[in-house]
């Protein structure tokens, strides 16, 4: 399914790739201290922030994938905007937020040196590091196969026009180009989604009648144990609303490190907070698509064409270049957060803990631009190498990159909240939660199970939420018990790392 | 294909669940921001040590009210 594109619409996606470009490199011009380059010199103002952290949560193959799930299974994929962001983003907020920032960090690993030891630091820095080089080669993929379905175009040359953009701006202007640019591409991402949700309820007679036409099951927002969903009411609850995001509200560095630069503790709370309102209103414009094309074309083979179907049919000359805009500002407000925060990891939790401890700002600054062009290029290598193998790999390694999440927020928990948690607690919890995970991973594998003739561990499609529920509550056991079966850490230690 | 006694334990616990009532877990959804609204609006915004004037934690508790009382509506409506 291709759709034509007129000069109109090149000249429109033209301008705006130009406007985000220009708008880096103009940041980059104020960028002189590693402070400036990882943490905008933290002047970062909570409006900027707000738009960025829904700009980063929402890359482009999930605008496609988020509108598919809703054209197959309905409605109830809204949860993971909704019950599975809003109240972690409002917790965070109030209380996890503004301790972060006061202890004056750049990584939350940094953080967890201060609580518990570099063991533990350095265990999880390694784990966001191998998730973050694996998932930039993977969005870039996801995207280039999407706007070569799209627009005829080939995926080397969507995935190099990218990476070499992306990669521009944000070795240039750091965290502070990264949260402008993600600003506008937060703006154009509505305003293409909001077009083609408009121009589909007018097609079928406005809301009132799409409403009507929707089945009470395509509504639900619960569902079911046994749904043939991945969405059943207890993963979305115990996986995704209290464990999936809380960690990645409180514990993604990629998402925490643009409130570490906000101006203050004030500034970066009410990022989080506006950020929470804007994403009450995202499934609108990103779940109504999918549910406005199961009414006008039931028939479509697979739930990802729904909104390439709606773009090929309804958008007229101009809208197309507007959705093709907001769809590449998804992809590239994800993708330089992504960069910037894998950079900020290599150079603050390798470079400065193991490397070098003297390395004053300038040095940082050389560091940090030269890792970003780095994962640039292996960003390009790993997703063209991605799409020599076979669809099921990167499949797998997004599944694998969960892996950790419930884990980590274990350990940061326990390491905010409980005095008793110990180093040596928390990196045996932290392990034997990741443990646990890849462990039922492969007790679901098929080709595992059918080697060792046993029934597949879960019943549901793609178990993911329920990994991190189980990852989670071992590390939990683990954790508080070799906490208090090992000393107290000091009390100098946990004074001002413990939230009172 | 055989089955462990982690299988049993899955199936176990997939059996309770099964039992809840869906609409019971309707208002769990509800009940989950409702709570965090009460908390928000009962909480003290702030520590001794911060830098937050009383317009700054109001404007805080407003905002994060706001987005509390969409979830309610949204999960009492659908």
């Amino acid at each position: 399914m291709s759709t034509t594109l007129t000069t109109l619409d090149f000249v429109l996606l033209g301008l705006y790739l130009a406007g985000t470009l220009g708008l880096g490199l103009w940041i980059g011009r104020s960028v002189r201290t590693g402070e400036d380059f990882f943490l905008g010199g933290r002047r970062l103002p909570w409006w900027a922030i707000g738009m960025s952290l829904v700009a980063t949560d929402i890359g482009g193959p999930d605008i496609i994938g988020v509108g598919g799930a809703a054209y197959s299974h309905g409605m109830a994929v809204a949860n993971f905007e909704w019950i599975g962001c809003v109240p972690a983003m409002i917790v965070g907020a109030l209380v996890f937020i503004p301790f972060f920032w006061r202890t004056g960090v750049a990584t939350i690993p940094e953080y967890l040196e201060l609580r518990f030891d570099v063991r533990v630091r350095t265990a999880l820095s390694v784990c966001w590091q191998i998730f973050m080089a694996c998932n930039l080669g993977v969005m870039l993929l996801a995207s280039a196969r999407m706007m070569s379905e799209l627009f005829g175009w080939g995926e080397t040359s969507c995935i190099l026009v990218t990476a070499v953009l992306v990669g521009t701006y944000t070795i240039v202007g750091g965290l502070a180009a990264v949260v402008y640019t993600d600003m506008i591409q937060c703006s154009v991402m509505i305003v293409g989604c909001l077009g083609v949700l408009v121009l589909g309820l007018v097609e079928l007679g406005g809301p009132a009648e799409f409403w009507s036409r929707l089945e009470p099951a395509q509504k639900a927002l619960v569902l079911p144990v046994d749904t043939d969903t991945p969405f059943p009411w207890t993963g979305i609850l115990f996986g995704l609303a209290l464990i999936l995001s809380p960690a990645y509200w409180i514990g993604n560095q990629a998402i925490v490190q643009r409130a570490l630069g906000a101006k203050s503790p004030f500034q970066a709370q009410a990022a989080y907070v506006w950020g929470a309102i804007l994403k009450s209103l995202i499934p609108v414009i990103i779940v109504g698509p999918g549910l406005v094309a199961m009414l006008l074309y039931p028939d479509l083979k697979q739930g990802d064409h729904a909104f390439p179907q709606l773009v090929a049919v309804l958008l007229p000359t101009g809208l197309r270049g507007i959705f093709l805009a907001a769809f590449l500002a998804a992809l590239m407000s994800s993708v330089d957060s992504y960069l910037n925060s894998a950079s900020t990891l290599v150079a603050h939790d390798i470079y400065k803990r193991f490397i070098n401890r003297n390395a004053d700002s300038q040095a940082m600054l050389r560091v940090g631009r030269r890792v970003t062009a780095v994962l640039v290029v292996w960003a390009i290598g790993c997703a063209l190498l991605m799409a020599r193998l076979d669809e099921g790999i990167y499949t797998i390694f997004q599944t694998l990159m969960s892996f950790f999440q419930g884990p980590a927020l274990a350990v940061l928990i326990a390491g905010t909240l409980w005095k008793r948690a110990t180093g040596t607690g928390a990196l045996v919890g932290f392990l034997g939660g990741l443990m646990t995970t890849v462990g039922q991973f492969l007790l679901n594998n098929q080709t595992v199970c059918e080697h060792l003739g046993l029934q597949p561990l879960f019943q549901i499609e793609d178990p993911f939420l329920y990994y991190s529920i189980w990852g989670f509550l071992v590390s939990c056991f683990l954790l508080v018990t070799v906490s208090l079966a090992t000393p107290r850490e000091p009390a100098e230690k946990t004074a001002l790392t413990v939230l009172k | 294909m055989t089955r462990t006694f982690l299988h049993q334990i899955g199936e176990t616990i997939r059996n309770a669940m099964a039992t809840v009532p869906l609409s019971l877990v309707g208002w769990i959804f509800v009940a989950i921001p409702l709570l965090l609204l009460i908390w928000v609006l009962r909480a003290k915004i702030g520590t001794e040590n911060d830098e937050l004037d009383p317009r700054q934690s109001r404007w805080l508790r407003i905002g994060a009210a706001t987005a509390l009382l969409l979830q309610i509506v949204i999960y009492g409506l659908l």
